[in-house]
């Protein structure tokens, strides 16, 4: 069946087990966040995803095939990868950073790759910095560019069965560009990709994921739709803070308690 | 500006500068190989070089400037362009490879095992049972292979090369090259002393066609095929996880760039000794000229390392006649100033 995803998943770094048999599953026209606090593994499951880290035990499938048996090219061409804090050596202006983006098809920089480049700046809000070089970016245009790079690499004619693996893409931006950059994740979506999602703002993955996964000490502790998962318990147990969700303007927001209101905080 | 006019007008520039750079090598090698004791007009050595490949010209060669020519000069600059283009290439390569500019062939050690194993055999008498114009090229060879194959040893865990660790194993063996001649340099009696610096600062003074004919395998090897390389490069810019992510066979394309690199400087300084500065100085000075993809980086290296190396060499062999000046200390007087030109025009 058509999916990316991982099935009882535990990967090591170093001697100490870091994610333990995590099941997640992404499927074409879904947007998957993947929430948690800080090491609680989410990077660590987005790595393994995109094939950059070897199970201990358990597996990555892609479409039912293990990420292995799979060229490192093949992979290019139906997964793309946004990682934080690109840095570049040299400084290529950002229609080449978006044009690598192309190198799994060949990327000799034809119409079609062109094309690809101009869709991806436009749905990225890049379009605007083509010609600029990307070291002089802020970490916000970064940022976008970066998304743009995936974009291209994924989302060129079909993105359909192709799949695109974002770790805080949202990180960087101001309240307008991270809707756009989320946005552009569901319609990626919604044209039949599949999309997973490191998300540090929880109101975020209410509002634009189809599924949560919520990682706490390596483990998942818990799946499914973002109201059935975002609760007050547990996230407060998870997050370690008193946490309140909060239902407004018809929808539920996420909020750390004010201080005083519930029993057992935690300081700072 | 659409992605297609951007491109469309970086390819130009990219055609342009290359076209410029190929002029430049043009005009070294006509001025070069005519410069010298009998000076040969530019124009008789257009002739010469055109009769050569057929052409006929009104530009006539006497015997005897036919004789220098192709006897002494065009050996000569020959040998310095290539290995001008295999040590700006290598060069080139490396710096793609750290993600640095200031990266260096040297980094790696082959320079100080060629320069080690050359030492031997000027000073221990090692490989004595051989003509001298044997023994050391094939101890130089030798010794820039092994030590490169050495700090890649130590950097591979796993089946996979440690770039940083293949820095730092580089540092470790060129200190140890470091030693061993100082230590070479210690016991050598007055000539050996003489030899072993006039090698160490490189001279093209070797050059016949059977040298030349010996060391281009060598030589022409890496310039051409780091053109497969330029692609997967660009995408390491990004840094090597995003390019694995991108499709680049990462672990092959650093074996294949320590393999090119241990061969062309190998062949380089079994030839001329040691010319530093090169590999270096002539990427970055393409790169600021042209901009950083390695299609453009890569051949312009190539263009611009030949003519700067038979244009030092013509200075190298003309400046203190009838002594040679070691090429080494000319390319880098001629090379630093540009570079600092170039740099100081950036600043704006």
């Amino acid at each position: 069946m058509s999916a990316l995803e991982s099935r009882c998943l535990t990967v090591h770094r170093g001697d100490r087990a870091v994610l333990r048999e995590v099941d997640v599953r992404v499927r074409p026209g879904q947007v998957v966040a993947v929430v948690g606090p800080n090491g609680a593994g989410k990077s660590t499951l987005l790595g393994a995803l995109a094939g950059d880290l070897r199970p201990a035990s358990g597996a990555v499938l892609l479409d039912g095939e293990p990420l292995g048996s799979l060229s490192p090219r093949a992979l290019a061409r139906r997964r793309a990868v946004m990682r934080q804090d690109a840095t570049l050596a040299f400084p290529f202006p950002v229609a080449e950073v978006v044009l690598m983006g192309r190198l799994p098809h060949g990327g000799r920089g034809n119409a079609a790759d062109h094309a690809a480049v101009d869709a991806a700046l436009r749905r990225a809000g890049a379009a605007h910095l083509a010609a600029r070089p990307f070291p002089g970016l802020s970490g916000g245009e970064r940022q976008r560019v970066s998304l743009a790079r995936a974009l291209a690499q994924v989302w060129g004619d079909a993105p359909a069965g192709r799949y695109l693996l974002l770790d805080e893409p949202t990180a960087a931006l101001d309240l307008g560009a991270a809707h756009a950059a989320l946005a552009c994740a569901r319609a990626f979506a919604a044209a039949g990709g599949g999309v997973l999602c490191v998300l540090h703002d929880l109101n975020e993955a209410v509002r634009y994921a189809d599924e949560v996964v919520l990682l706490g000490g390596g483990r998942r502790v818990a799946a499914g739709r973002p109201g059935a998962v975002l609760r007050a318990g547990v996230l407060s147990t998870v997050y370690g803070v008193p946490v309140e969700i909060l239902e407004a303007a018809g929808g539920r927001f996420v909020t750390v308690a004010p201080a005083g209101r519930a029993e057992g905080e935690v300081e700072r | 500006m659409t992605a297609a006019a951007l491109f469309a007008a970086r390819r130009r520039r990219h055609l342009t500068r290359l076209g410029a750079l190929g002029v430049a090598l043009g005009l070294a090698v006509i001025v070069a190989a005519g410069t010298g004791a009998m000076r040969i007009a530019p124009s008789t050595v257009v002739g010469a070089l055109a009769e050569a490949i057929g052409l006929s010209t009104p530009w006539a060669t006497a015997p005897d400037e036919a004789a220098v020519l192709w006897a002494i000069r065009l050996p000569r600059v020959v040998l310095a362009a290539l290995v001008g283009a295999a040590l700006a290439v290598t060069g080139a390569l490396c710096q793609g490879l750290f993600r640095n500019p200031l990266a260096d062939p040297g980094l790696v050690g082959v320079a100080s095992g060629a320069a080690l194993g050359a030492s031997a055999v000027i000073v221990l008498g090692v490989g004595a049972a051989l003509p001298l114009t044997v023994a050391l090229p094939a101890a130089a060879f030798l010794g820039g292979v092994l030590f490169t194959v050495l700090a890649h040893r130590v950097a591979v865990r796993g089946g996979r090369t440690d770039v940083a660790t293949l820095l730092l194993a580089g540092i470790g063996l060129n200190a140890v090259g470091f030693a061993g001649l100082g230590l070479l340099t210690f016991v050598a009696d007055d000539a050996q002393l003489r030899g072993l610096t006039f090698w160490l600062l490189g001279s093209l003074g070797g050059a016949t066609w059977p040298a030349v004919a010996a060391a281009a395998p060598g030589l022409v090897l890496p310039v051409v095929l780091a053109a497969w390389l330029a692609r997967p490069l660009d995408a390491l810019v990004l840094g090597e996880t995003e390019a694995a992510h991108l499709g680049v066979p990462v672990e092959r394309v650093r074996r294949a760039v320590v393999a090119l690199v241990a061969l062309g400087v190998g062949a380089a300084v079994a030839v001329t000794g040691t010319i530093g500065f090169v590999g270096l100085v002539v990427p970055q000075g393409v790169r600021l000229l042209a901009g950083p993809d390695h299609r453009v980086t890569l051949p312009g290296s190539a263009l611009a390392g030949a003519a700067l190396l038979v244009g030092a060499d013509a200075v190298a062999r003309t400046v203190a006649a009838p002594a040679e000046v070691p090429v080494g200390v000319v390319t880098t007087l001629i090379g630093a100033p540009a570079f600092l030109t170039l740099l100081w025009g950036r600043r704006s």
